[in-house]
């Protein structure tokens, strides 16, 4: 077992990872796009990190349960909804429309009631 | 007229597929979810023809990480990212219930309320097609 604080923090560090995981596989999406569809998206270099990131998340999540419910760690993992467009936003110049702006209160509403 | 029917066979047949992919790709989430818990679970000294239980477990879940991309891959092609997203999000809902049943882990009203508002926020972000693809 790990101390509860720790683990909270680790499963913070795998949000933050996951969505640069995710922001990682769109701008390999993007640039598969832009090369004319002359590249593959799943071997694509960048989408190769992206599975490193991913892999690297997972085995972070075991430690990160040891401290954790596993129900707790999932309803946290949500935030990872929240942090995709946070990061699409700031680094793919993306928009933010009405309805992200809906869908992050929500989820945050939902995190904080569930571990009420 | 038999070409027809054998027609309109062939789709239901190819719905109920693409209906089961989606179905697929949220178990293995699961399966994964509960592997990684199991992983947790298990202490570091524990080992299983001379590797670490944790470790074995980690294979599962990377062997699961691999299909679930596939499977879910292929789903997109047959659905809208607007249905399919906040399917997804029912994972935590599968993840809870098997928190219950395999960890004892308790289940409160709260809970269920703020995953089901948690997937109705999904739904929202999912609306907006840039995102979550």
């Amino acid at each position: 077992m790990i101390d509860y604080t720790l683990a909270l923090a680790l499963t913070l560090v795998v949000v933050i990872f996951t969505s640069i995981g995710h922001l990682l596989l769109k701008i390999a999406a993007v640039r598969v796009t832009e090369s004319g569809g002359n590249q593959r998206i799943y071997t694509h270099p960048v989408s190769i990190v992206a599975y490193v990131v991913f892999a690297f998340v997972s085995f972070l999540s075991i430690f990160a349960m040891k401290g954790l419910d596993m129900k707790e760690f999932f309803a946290l993992n949500s935030l990872t909804y929240i942090c995709i467009p946070l990061l699409a936003y700031f680094v793919l110049k993306e928009s933010f429309t009405r309805d992200k702006v809906i869908g992050v209160i929500l989820i945050t509403i939902g995190v904080l009631l569930f571990n009420l | 007229m038999f070409g027809l029917s054998w027609q309109s066979f062939q789709e239901r047949i190819h719905t109920k597929i693409h209906h089961h992919l989606l179905i697929l790709s949220i178990l293995i989430q699961a399966f994964g979810a509960i592997c990684t818990k199991y992983a947790a679970e298990w202490g570091q000294s524990e080992t299983f023809l001379g590797i670490p239980v944790y470790l074995v477990f980690y294979l599962f879940i990377l062997g699961g990480m691999g299909l679930q991309v596939i499977v879910w891959q292929y789903a997109l092609k047959y659905y809208p990212l607007s249905f399919a997203y906040p399917f997804r999000s029912l994972v935590s809902f599968i993840v809870l219930f098997a928190a219950f049943w395999l960890f004892h882990e308790s289940i409160t009203p709260m809970n269920i309320l703020g995953l089901s508002i948690i997937t109705f926020g999904v739904y929202f972000l999912a609306r907006d097609k840039e995102i979550l693809a």
